[in-house]
C-alpha cells in the first residue's frame, strides 16, 4: 500500500521540479509525503554556483582602447559568452538532482530581473540567487543591492550626493519589496539619498562604497528621521509586513495558483514574517499543506517556456547534440534566460501564450522527439538579446528561423 | 533538430502502463472525454505515437 498518492507526487514534482517519470514516482509513492518533501530540500540544500564565465573573460572597454579588441569584436565576445552562460544554466537544469534549487533560483532570477551586457556579472548575480534561494530574503536583498550587475542595471553608480539617481530606490520598493502603492515619492527621493555612493569596481567585479559620493545628511522616510544608509533602508523595508505579503503572494502564485486565495496568503505572509523571511521554511509550509494538493491547485498554472522545455527534455531523456538549439527555442517561446524583457521580469502565466507560441508548443514534442525540422516564426524582441545572433547557427543545423 | 531520444528506454518505462497511467504521467489536467477517447480508441497508434499525441495537447502546457 502506498503512503503517498501518485497524483500528489506528479503535482509536487511539476511545481517543485520539472516533472518526474512514472517509475520514479512509483518508487517514491512508498514514502510519506514528509519524507519526499524533505528529500527535495536535502538534495537542494547546498548551492551549486555557475562557474563557466571568468572575471577576465570580458576585457574592460578602457583596456580595449589600449590595444585590445575593437568595439565590434568585443560585442561578439560578449554575445558568445552570454550564450555560453545561458547554455551552462540549461545544462545544469537538465542534469541536476537539485531540482528545487533550480526552480527557486528561476523564481529569484525573475523577481530580481536584470540584464546587462556583462555575462560574468550576470552569472555572479545568479549565484547570489542560488546562495540565498532558501535562506533569508533580507540577506539576499542586501547582496543583490550590492551586486555590480544590479547597480549597473539600475544606474546606482550614477547615484551621487550632488545628483541623486532614484532608479534603484524606486525599483527596490516597487518590484523587490513593497509593491506599487505602498510608498510615497518622498520615500523614494529620501531612499535614493541613502543609497548614494553604492557603486562597484568593474575591474574586480565587486561592490564598492564611495564615501565621498554618499549623502550624510538627515533623511526622512517612512515617517522616520535619521542619517540613514542603504542597509538602514533595506531594514526598514524588511520590517514592513507589506514586504512579507508581497513576496509571499508572488511565491504563492509561482508554486500554488495564479489565482490567489487572499486569506491563505495573509496567513503565509505572517508565517514568513515571523520566521525572519526564511524562504525555505515558507516553501516547506506551502507544500506540506493539504490544500496544496487540492484539485483546484493542480494543472491550473501555465508552464513557463523554461519549465516546458526542461520538463519535456527530462521526461524523454532528450540528448541535445547542439545546445545552441535551446537559445532559439527560448527566443521563440518568449523567455531567454539572463535576458528578461525589463526590470519587472517576465509577466508569466497567460502572457507566455499567444497564437504563435501555443502552436509552437503543440508542434515541438513531435519535432524534438523525432529529430525533425521546425519553422520558427521570428519574434520581435529587444535587439541585444542573446538569441538574435544565433539564427545562422540554427540554419546551419537544419533548424530554420 | 540535433536531438536524440532513447526510445528503447522510453518504451521500457511505459510498456506496462495503461492509457490512464500515461495520461496521469504527462497531464496534470485531463482534456475532454471526447479527445481522450479519440486517442484511446485509435487502434492504429503505437505507444510512442500515443505519447506524442498526449504531449502535443494544450493540456501538456499546464503545471
Amino acid at each position: 500500500m502506498s503512503n503517498t498518492p501518485l497524483n500528489h507526487i506528479f503535482h509536487l514534482f511539476s511545481r517543485l521540479g520539472f516533472g518526474i517519470t512514472y517509475s520514479e514516482a512509483k518508487l517514491l509513492s512508498q514514502k510519506s509525503l514528509n519524507e519526499i518533501v524533505s528529500s527535495l530540500f536535502v538534495t537542494s540544500i547546498s548551492a551549486q554556483p555557475l562557474t563557466n564565465i571568468k572575471l577576465n573573460d570580458i576585457p574592460l572597454a578602457k583596456d580595449n582602447m589600449s590595444g585590445g579588441l575593437n568595439k565590434k569584436d568585443l560585442q561578439k565576445l560578449i554575445t558568445a559568452k552570454s550564450i555560453e552562460l545561458n547554455i551552462s544554466w540549461i545544462k545544469k537544469l537538465l542534469s541536476t538532482e537539485s531540482v528545487l534549487l533550480e526552480k527557486q533560483t528561476l523564481f529569484w532570477h525573475n523577481h530580481f530581473a536584470c540584464r546587462i551586457r556583462n555575462p560574468y556579472l550576470m552569472q555572479e548575480l545568479n549565484n547570489i540567487h542560488r546562495k540565498f534561494a532558501f535562506g533569508s530574503f533580507r540577506d539576499m536583498l542586501v547582496e543583490v543591492s550590492k551586486s555590480p550587475a544590479m547597480i549597473l542595471y539600475l544606474n546606482n553608480q550614477q547615484n551621487k550626493k550632488e545628483h541623486p539617481n532614484e532608479n534603484f530606490a524606486r525599483e527596490v520598493m516597487e518590484l523587490f519589496t513593497l509593491g506599487r502603492g505602498n510608498y510615497t515619492e518622498q520615500d523614494i527621493k529620501e531612499a535614493a539619498r541613502a543609497f548614494t555612493g553604492w557603486s562597484c569596481d568593474k575591474a574586480q567585479g565587486k561592490f564598492e562604497f564611495k564615501a565621498k559620493q554618499h549623502d550624510n545628511g538627515t533623511k526622512q522616510l517612512f515617517n522616520r528621521n535619521g542619517n540613514f544608509g542603504g542597509e538602514d533602508v533595506i531594514n526598514m523595508l524588511i520590517s514592513n509586513k507589506q514586504t512579507a505579503y508581497f513576496i509571499t503572494k508572488k511565491i504563492y502564485k509561482y508554486y500554488v495558483n495564479e489565482t490567489v486565495n487572499e486569506e491563505r496568503v495573509k496567513q503565509l505572509a505572517d508565517y514568513y514574517y515571523q520566521n525572519q523571511y526564511n524562504t525555505g521554511a515558507l516553501i516547506k509550509k506551502i507544500v506540506s499543506s493539504s490544500w496544496f494538493y487540492d484539485a483546484e491547485n493542480c494543472g491550473c498554472n501555465i508552464k513557463s517556456p523554461i519549465d516546458y522545455l526542461i520538463g519535456l527534455s527530462k521526461q524523454f531523456s532528450v540528448n541535445y547534440t547542439n545546445y545552441k538549439v535551446f537559445i532559439q527555442l527560448q527566443r521563440a517561446l518568449g523567455m531567454i534566460l539572463f535576458s528578461p524583457p525589463n526590470v519587472a521580469g517576465w509577466p508569466g502565466g497567460k502572457a507566455f501564450i499567444d497564437n504563435s507560441t501555443l502552436l509552437l508548443r503543440m508542434k515541438l514534442p513531435s519535432v524534438i522527439l523525432n529529430n525533425g525540422e521546425l519553422e520558427v516564426p521570428e519574434r520581435i524582441d529587444d535587439p541585444d538579446d542573446v538569441g538574435k545572433d544565433d539564427i545562422s547557427i540554427n540554419k546551419k543545423n537544419g533548424y530554420r528561423s | 533538430m540535433d536531438t536524440e531520444v532513447n526510445w528503447t528506454k522510453m518504451s521500457d518505462e511505459h510498456k506496462n502502463l495503461t492509457f490512464d497511467n500515461l495520461l496521469d504521467v504527462f497531464l496534470l489536467k485531463h482534456p475532454s472525454k471526447k479527445i481522450i477517447d479519440s486517442i484511446k480508441n485509435d487502434s492504429t497508434l503505437s505507444t510512442k505515437e500515443m505519447i506524442l499525441k498526449i504531449v502535443s495537447l494544450p493540456e501538456y502546457n499546464l503545471s
